[in-house]
């Protein structure tokens, strides 16, 4: 075995804020071994972060290691001061940030803080050394990917991609060659195809330069792709730790157990999708005994009084009492509190009402976004282009269905759902709502259909007023349409209890909520004025699994409690198998493919659509090696100037000739309801084997 | 590039002959005749309408404008109607003391300000960053006339170290800059306050930014990510505010002009209001626009220099 670059001992590390010190990582110890990735993974809250920038010495000014150790190739960073640090971070300890658009200098080029991230390795200022910074950044520019470096090291950081911007922050940070490379989300904020390729960038670095990785994530799927070890966090503590092929083959925790459950990819057309009781505790009320029991079904009263203590179990590491010697005496389980939400009862004769009755219709709508071409520029003869957010797309949804929209950021799903409710206007074709053509008429006209087809909006938290308590958010829609209400209490409490929230809610305020709550409170919002169509954007994009797993059982009780058509926006396709009746996938504002879901994931037939499923992480790390994966190449181009022929030859790897002056039309395949527009259907592979 | 210089010139251009119609219309708004103020209450009707025919006064009042524009248009600031001397060569004589004031206020404003601001940001809570707050708050609220009467009779009444009014001997130029600092100080005084705060402010925000802590974890040195990387950032929002401080500063030149007796713009404009020689006012204050929007222009194209995604020509949306 690789000796041990990382050492983390007992570590105990506490923040200072208002509400007094809070104890947020409490006696954690783990190694890291030369070369090897270790994941760490955990919902929202339970310290990940913290961890991560506790090894760089990075944590925000009122946190503070107040005890234990972590030995970095024997010297302890904990005792290091800044100066010691600063040259070990420049050299042997790099990180990498989630977030590749803040985490640029926006006013610098490249190419400057390229060449300054190198001053801690190559402090040199002469021209040799000049010259040397600059070859070996435009090196690692090339090995990460960035076509052109020569010319793009002189661009600025918002002339790329995020994707570009991840693989430059990549750059920057193995410049150095570090032994130890920390990870803290790097590809949460990105698609599944630029993820799959990031991922894929790391595995290859590690491979060729021997960097030991701690990779910082939620998602059990990019672990199970790429790490050698995980650590599972819960609360500030680590609740198990062991090999990947381990705790995948037989987790031990229950809260492991939990989380691989409530993966959506599980839940590929099952019924409900798993998720975890109640949500993980604040800091400033930690309960007392072992800190899951509140969540966790198999908890005794032991559980709720005494903490456990680390155990090994086998070479797996679990903080659990149920592998512990008092299990035998631990008490009786200690029943929960049920937390199902009542289905409605009141719109079952509505339900009733299913049918063919197409409720949402477009034919070959056009949304374009015209060039802002300034007056004066105009008169001296400037002319804009347009970006083709969609570019005519047909589909019709029926009453009770749900059409699940996907595709990459950029390739128009959001734009098509704004226009279908008319919150932006069509550049050309038409818009009906039920029968009724909507593409034209006048906003006054419009805003009574308005009640009738509702968003739920990507960002919950700046979709509601911050200076709104719920009970007023939720009331707004009567007010706005004029419905009277005859006791708004009783409505608001009835609302939140449809989404499956208390009526404490009522007397909050948008910050004091948590994401999922906040997300159920715009579905609630919605559903105020008893919709008939209903648009959700990226309903779960933010959320941790198990938080999301809920927002979607919700979402498909109230369709089927409420026989609502659906319009669901998302980049994550796990989120359509489990509750769209058909999928659409779109790229650069055309539907490549319509199929139902069902067909559309065990047989895809655009290309596109294969490589979207081949990318989608699933939390299985035995098939790493099996499963073939597709890596599209590029990134999408701009909907500005979309390729000639099919707009998407340039990244498929069935391409021939013809794809590149042909476009091919959207046409029925099988003779059946499956749709795609590719001249070789036959070849795509099969996608997702069922179950 | 061009496009957007030709585009702001247009619109200087449109400014200045705006200012020029309300300046015009502004004798007629203000009560008395401007002729017979002008001349004091012993003058004979002769001279008064000699004097208005000079003014352009016995003109149509869309006339009077239409040869006010034609004057501006022609690069002519008009005539002085005491002393018959063309208002260029007038105003070209106050101008450069009024800028240099201006300029030395503002780099002594930004030179003590900026770091001051960067301090107290990089020791948020320290005990020199609250004493700074205190003296930034104070300084904010000193109004340039107060501060400058305070200077001089400290530093010229009482303590007798610097000259107290005027600009010195002619052509001596270490008398010339000793009778710059007081009234420069005192002009820089609320700046130093404002600026300190300012980008003490925006500089803690972005030492908040993500990639503040993506140059510490490459290990680049606290002064090269303070004084380079951060800093560049926060000084964008400081020199917005900057381009519209010329235009206060312009302002607070006419009170200090007057307090220590310095010619200049203020003192020629503040002179022309007073004895209602109404081409000089609209001359003066005209070139104080001309000046304002120049410095706007200036400020903008440092904005482009310092953020790279601006783009001023941009024609995209």
């Amino acid at each position: 075995m690789p000796a041990k670059i990382l050492q983390v001992e007992d570590l105990e590390i506490k923040y200072h804020t208002k509400d007094g010190i809070l104890t947020a990582i409490r006696n954690t110890s783990f190694d890291i071994h030369e070369g090897e990735i270790v994941g760490v993974v955990g919902e929202s809250g339970c310290g990940k972060s913290t961890i991560a920038s506790a090894v760089m010495r990075l944590l925000p000014p009122n946190g503070q290691i107040t005890a234990g150790q972590m030995l970095f190739r024997g010297q302890d960073l904990v005792q290091l001061d800044e100066e010691g640090l600063r040259r070990l971070r420049g050299k042997d300890l790099a990180m990498i940030f989630q977030d590749a658009m803040t985490s640029l200098n926006p006013v610098f080029s490249i190419e400057q803080q390229m060449l300054d991230a190198q001053k801690a390795q190559m402090p040199g200022s002469g021209r040799k050394w000049q010259r040397a910074r600059t070859e070996r950044a435009l090196a690692m520019l090339e090995r990460v990917g960035i076509p052109d470096a020569p010319r793009q090291i002189q661009e600025y950081p918002h002339q790329f991609s995020g994707g570009m911007r991840q693989r430059i922050m990549i750059a920057i940070a193995l410049l150095s060659n570090p032994a130890l490379l920390v990870a803290d989300e790097p590809t949460s904020a990105l698609d599944v195809t630029l993820e799959a390729q990031i991922l894929e960038l790391i595995l290859g670095l590690r491979d060729e330069l021997g960097t030991a990785i701690l990779y910082i994530t939620h998602d059990l799927g990019v672990i199970a792709r790429i790490c050698d070890r995980l650590i599972v966090m819960y609360a500030g503590n680590i609740v198990e730790a062991g090999a990947v092929l381990d705790v995948f083959g037989a987790p031990k925790h229950p809260y492991t157990q939990a989380l691989l459950r409530s993966h959506p990819s599980h839940s590929v057309r099952a019924d409900r999708l798993r998720t975890i009781r109640g949500r993980v505790p604040s800091l400033r009320d930690l309960p007392a005994g072992c800190k899951f029991a509140p969540r966790c079904d198999m908890a005794r009263e032991l559980c709720h009084t005494a903490e456990p203590d680390y155990l090994p179990s086998g070479d797996q590491h679990v903080l659990c009492h149920a592998y512990g010697p008092a299990w035998e005496a631990a008490g009786p389980t200690v029943a929960l509190p049920s937390e199902t939400r009542k289905p409605l009862a009141v719109k079952a004769a509505k339900a009733a009402l299913a049918s063919d009755e197409v409720v949402i219709k477009t034919e070959q709508v056009r949304t374009h976004f015209r060039d802002h071409v300034a007056f004066l520029s105009q008169i001296l003869g400037q002319r804009g282009g347009a970006v083709r957010a969609v570019d005519g797309v047909d589909i019709e949804i029926c009453r009770g269905e749900t059409l699940g929209l996907v595709g990459e950021s950029g390739s128009g799903k959001t734009t098509l759902g704004r226009t279908i409710l008319r919150l932006l206007d069509p550049t050309a074709g038409t818009v009906i709502i039920d029968g009724q053509d909507i593409t034209h008429i006048p906003q006054t006209k419009l805003r009574p259909l308005r009640a009738r087809m509702q968003m739920i909006f990507q960002d919950p938290c700046s979709s509601l007023s911050p200076r709104m308590k719920m009970s007023a958010i939720l009331l707004e829609p009567f007010r706005i349409h004029g419905v009277p209400v005859d006791d708004p209490k009783r409505k608001v409490d009835e609302l939140l209890a449809t989404v499956g929230l208390s009526s404490e809610q009522a007397e909050k305020y948008a910050h004091q909520l948590s994401g999922g709550q906040a997300r159920r409170v715009g579905i609630a919002r919605a559903l105020a004025l008893n919709p008939d169509i209903l648009v959700a954007d990226e309903p779960t994009a933010g959320l941790d699994v198990s938080v999301a797993a809920g927002i979607l059982n919700l979402l498909k009780d109230l369709r089927e409690e409420l026989n609502l058509a659906y319009v669901i926006i998302t980049h994550n396709l796990n989120v359509l198998g489990f509750i769209a009746d058909r999928v659409a996938v779109m790229y650069l504002g055309k539907i490549v493919e319509l199929a139902e879901t069902e067909a559309l994931f065990t047989q895809p037939r655009h290309p596109y659509t294969e490589a979207l499923l081949s990318a989608i992480p699933l939390p299985d790390p035995t098939l790493r090696d099996k499963r073939q994966q597709i890596i599209l190449t590029g990134e999408i181009p701009s909907a500005r100037k979309p390729p000639p022929g099919c707009p998407f030859h340039p990244r498929c790897r069935y391409a021939a000739a013809r794809c590149r002056s042909d476009a091919p039309p959207l046409r029925a395949l099988n003779g059946g309801r499956h749709l795609a527009a590719c001249h070789f259907p036959e070849r795509v592979k099969a996608g997702l084997s069922a179950g | 590039m061009r496009t957007y210089l030709l585009k702001r010139f247009v619109m200087t251009v449109l400014v200045l002959l705006l200012v020029t119609i309300y300046l015009t219309l502004l004798i007629h708004v203000v009560p008395g005749d401007a002729a017979k103020t002008l001349l004091g209450p012993r003058a004979n009707a002769d001279l008064i309408a000699k004097t208005r025919a000079a003014m352009n006064l016995d003109k149509p009042v869309i006339a009077q404008v239409g040869l006010a524009l034609w004057d501006v248009l022609h690069g002519s600031l008009g005539t002085d109607v005491f002393s018959g001397r063309p208002l260029n060569e007038i105003v070209g004589a106050a101008l450069p003391h009024t800028l240099i004031l201006a300029w030395t206020s503002l780099g002594l404003a930004v030179l003590l300000g900026v770091p001051l601001g960067v301090y107290s940001a990089t020791h948020p809570d320290s005990w020199l960053d609250r004493i700074t707050a205190v003296i930034s708050i104070s300084f904010i609220t000193i109004p340039s006339y107060v501060g400058g009467l305070f200077l001089l009779l400290l530093f010229a009444v009482q303590l007798k170290v610097m000259p107290a009014i005027g600009l010195g001997v002619r052509g001596d130029v270490p008398d010339y800059l000793r009778h710059l600092i007081l009234p420069a100080v005192a002009l820089a005084i609320t700046w130093v306050g404002y600026l300190a705060r300012l980008v003490r402010a925006s500089l803690l925000e972005v030492l908040n930014q993500t990639y503040i802590r993506a140059h510490m974890a490459a290990g680049l040195s606290q002064r090269l990510i303070f004084y380079k990387y951060a800093l560049k950032n926060a000084l964008i929002p400081t020199v917005a505010v900057l381009g519209i401080g010329v235009g206060n500063l312009m302002a607070g030149a006419v009170f200090v002009e007057l307090i220590f007796s310095r010619p200049g713009m203020g003192t020629l404009i503040y002179n022309g209001i007073q004895s209602r020689n109404f081409p000089v006012v609209r001359a003066g204050v005209l070139v104080v626009a001309f000046l304002f929007v120049t410095a706007n222009l200036l400020a903008d194209l440092l904005y482009t220099y310092l953020d790279p995604r601006i783009q001023l020509d941009k024609t995209r949306g």
